[in-house]
């Protein structure tokens, strides 16, 4: 059930973007994969909001939908709303559509072998961006190009926006794509698992520049990722998505200190602790469900160790608890926080 | 080893003398196709054919089409270099005119077919669904047609009412478009796969900008390569219509008409069948070539060291 906020706290100011009973579905020849399901949130202007959850679970296909970039056919977008600004971009012609992408909404990709077009030189495919939207001269938008690659450090950007992807490391491919995807200054990015194909260290520094970027324009992020630890020191809201559905949306605080889904409760429990011998790690039993046969009930009542009669037969509703938390369980209250540090990266 | 290296650093010398980026794909592209020994020889044997073709009247030391009985079937001599057909037409110049009736049919057929072929290809693979099934559909029902005998008709009903050049060229290049589209369409749905095009996308860019500027530049080699193949066997059938005496008309030298006219005299002037269908045969082989050396260094995997 979609929960209006604006009704729960009427205070707070219209929110950038409000996601509300979204359904985006894959009609495949096997059947219908339900890959978000009925996903309701809402990001305010600045706002960092983390989206995790295993690989599969539609953390991608939301942030996706949001831009309505569901490849189609086979992928539709059957129902609810994406409000931003009070707009619902799913009723927006394509062609307007066109207009919000990258100029109010940007995606920062992840750096794969060709996420950056290798015919180009990288400070031409950014002018070229800032074209696409900017009435200038090629000129102009050479120099925007050099000015976005300074912003995201890269050392020398004259000289390197003469170049080509493949003469860049892949921190520094992961910089041009994060240029790519500001220089139309958007309100609103979303990065898509943006440091997964990184090292620790590249990773780090990537997180602290979209991190720095965000608040210095007072951006607000949406971090798609399967890492709690990364988003643990980068965001303010966490939504944990399972099998297309959110089940718990919380602060961070909230989140580390006291997560209520048990699903939420035993990622944090297998968070990688160096201080932990292998046996102490605790993995979560079993595999996400089959996409074209999710259980009935819980989706999760398979893997739980918490699962009652109810969970097989009810599919449990978003409940609101604690002013703006949220989560879908039957049987959150009972549950005692372990004593668990709140993981940073930085 | 030492002297493959010292070579390969004066060839990176020269392009970048002539302003080529070394880093861009063309220039890289340009350096692997450059280590092609047979088809560096091949592309400068067709530029030389080329230049011949457009400055014929230029190269060519006689008349091609004016009768001299005196001269009739004179042999190969230094005077006539390529020797004289039974009119006492200077054969060397026949074959330099002919080149322009020749190359053009190959050049400019390559041209229509691309013409449809390129549009078609990027539209199907872009698409996909039922846009894509339509313009499979049409290439199916386009390559069932035998365009050999397709041609031989047409010509048949409208070959003395329309310049049969035209005729041949734009049958040709119709009925082509479906190599290079479907070509295209294979390459199209690999590339449309990579993640710089969902960024295009992100970015706002219009689904005919993503074609036309993301996908092409990356999907444009196997049109190049199908190109220069293509253009080979347009000049085979046009030779070979020609050879059948449906093609062009006498007296205007063709490469094929040449052959043809010369199949009468093999005993007492073989040079007559010899010059032009060596032609016909360099020209086919070095177009091969090319599109084999253009392959291999548009290839990645071929790079060596």
């Amino acid at each position: 059930m979609p929960v209006d906020k604006r009704k729960l706290k009427g205070k707070e100011p219209l929110p950038l973007l409000e996601v509300r009973g979204v359904q985006t579905y894959y009609y495949t020849d096997f059947g219908v994969v339900k890959a978000v399901d009925g996903v309701s949130f809402s990001v305010r202007r600045g706002e960092k909001v983390a989206i995790i959850g295993e690989s599969g679970a539609g953390k991608s296909q939301t942030g996706m939908s949001i831009l309505r970039l569901i490849p189609s056919p086979p992928g539709r977008i059957v129902g609810g709303e994406i409000i931003y600004e009070g707009v619902d971009l799913l009723k927006l012609p394509e062609e307007e559509m066109r207009e919000y992408r990258g100029v109010h909404i940007g995606v920062i990709f992840q750096e794969a072998a060709q996420a950056l077009n290798p015919v180009y030189k990288v400070g031409t495919q950014i002018a070229d961006a800032y074209r696409v939207h900017h009435d200038c001269t090629k000129e102009e938008a050479w120099e925007k190009a050099v000015e976005m690659l300074r912003k995201v450090q890269i050392s020398n950007p004259e000289q390197r926006a003469q170049e080509y992807p493949h003469q860049f490391s892949g921190g520094m491919r992961q910089r041009a794509i994060i240029a790519l995807a500001m220089v139309n200054s958007p309100n609103l990015l979303i990065a898509d698992e943006p440091t997964t194909a990184l090292d620790v260290t590249t990773e780090a520094k990537i997180i602290k520049l979209i991190n720095d970027l965000a608040v210095k324009e007072d951006k607000a992020l949406i971090f798609i990722t399967h890492d709690l630890a990364v988003a643990a020191g980068l965001c303010d809201r966490f939504l944990i998505m399972y099998a297309g559905k959110i089940v718990e949306n919380s602060s961070a605080m909230q989140l580390f200190s006291d997560p209520k889904h048990p699903y939420a409760q035993q990622l944090l429990e297998a968070l990688i602790d160096v201080s932990k011998s292998e046996d102490e790690i605790m993995a979560i039993p079993g595999l996400p469900p089959d996409p074209y046969n999710r259980p009935k009930g819980c989706s999760f009542h398979p893997r739980c160790r918490k699962v009652k009669a109810i969970c097989q037969e009810v599919e449990p509703e978003m409940i609101t608890i604690e002013g703006d938390r949220q989560v879908a369980c039957h049987y959150y209250t009972d549950y005692q926080a372990p004593k668990l540090k709140v993981v940073s990266s930085s | 080893m030492a002297v493959d290296v010292l070579e390969l650093q004066q060839k990176k010398h020269w392009l970048e003398r002539l302003g080529v980026d070394l880093d861009s794909i063309t220039g890289r592209v340009l350096l692997r196709f450059l280590r092609n020994r047979v088809a560096v020889v091949s592309a400068c044997v067709l530029l030389v054919f080329y230049l011949i073709a457009i400055f014929a009247p230029w190269i060519a030391p006689y008349d091609p089409i004016q009768p001299h009985f005196r001269n009739r079937l004179e042999p190969p001599s230094a005077k006539f270099w390529f020797g004289t057909d039974p009119m006492g037409r200077d054969l060397f110049s026949r074959i330099v005119y002919g080149s322009r009736v020749s190359l053009t049919i190959g050049l400019v057929s390559t041209l229509v077919s691309f013409l449809f072929g390129i549009p078609m290809g990027l539209i199907s693979g872009y698409f996909g669904g039922w846009i894509d099934e339509i313009i499979q559909r049409a290439v199916e029902f386009t390559s069932a047609i035998p365009s050999f005998f397709l041609i031989l008709t047409l010509v048949a009903i409208w070959g003395n009412v329309v310049d049969r050049l035209w005729l041949i060229v734009f049958v040709t290049g119709i009925v082509g478009w479906v190599g290079p589209a479907r070509m295209l369409r294979g390459q199209v749905l690999a590339v449309r796969e990579f993640e710089f095009i969902e960024s295009a996308r992100a970015i706002g860019c219009s689904h005919r900008r993503i074609m036309f500027h993301h996908i092409f530049p990356n999907a444009a080699y196997v049109i190049i390569v199908q190109a220069t193949l293509g253009t080979a066997g347009a000049i085979l059938m046009a030779t070979g219509l020609s050879f059948l005496g449906l093609g062009i008309q006498p007296p205007s030298p063709e490469w094929g008409a040449l052959l043809n006219a010369g199949r009468n005299y093999m005993q007492e002037a073989p040079w007559l069948t010899i010059f032009p269908g060596l032609l016909i045969f360099i020209t086919v082989l070095a177009f091969n070539f090319l599109g084999d050396g253009l392959r291999d260094a548009f290839d990645p995997r071929s790079e060596q060291g």
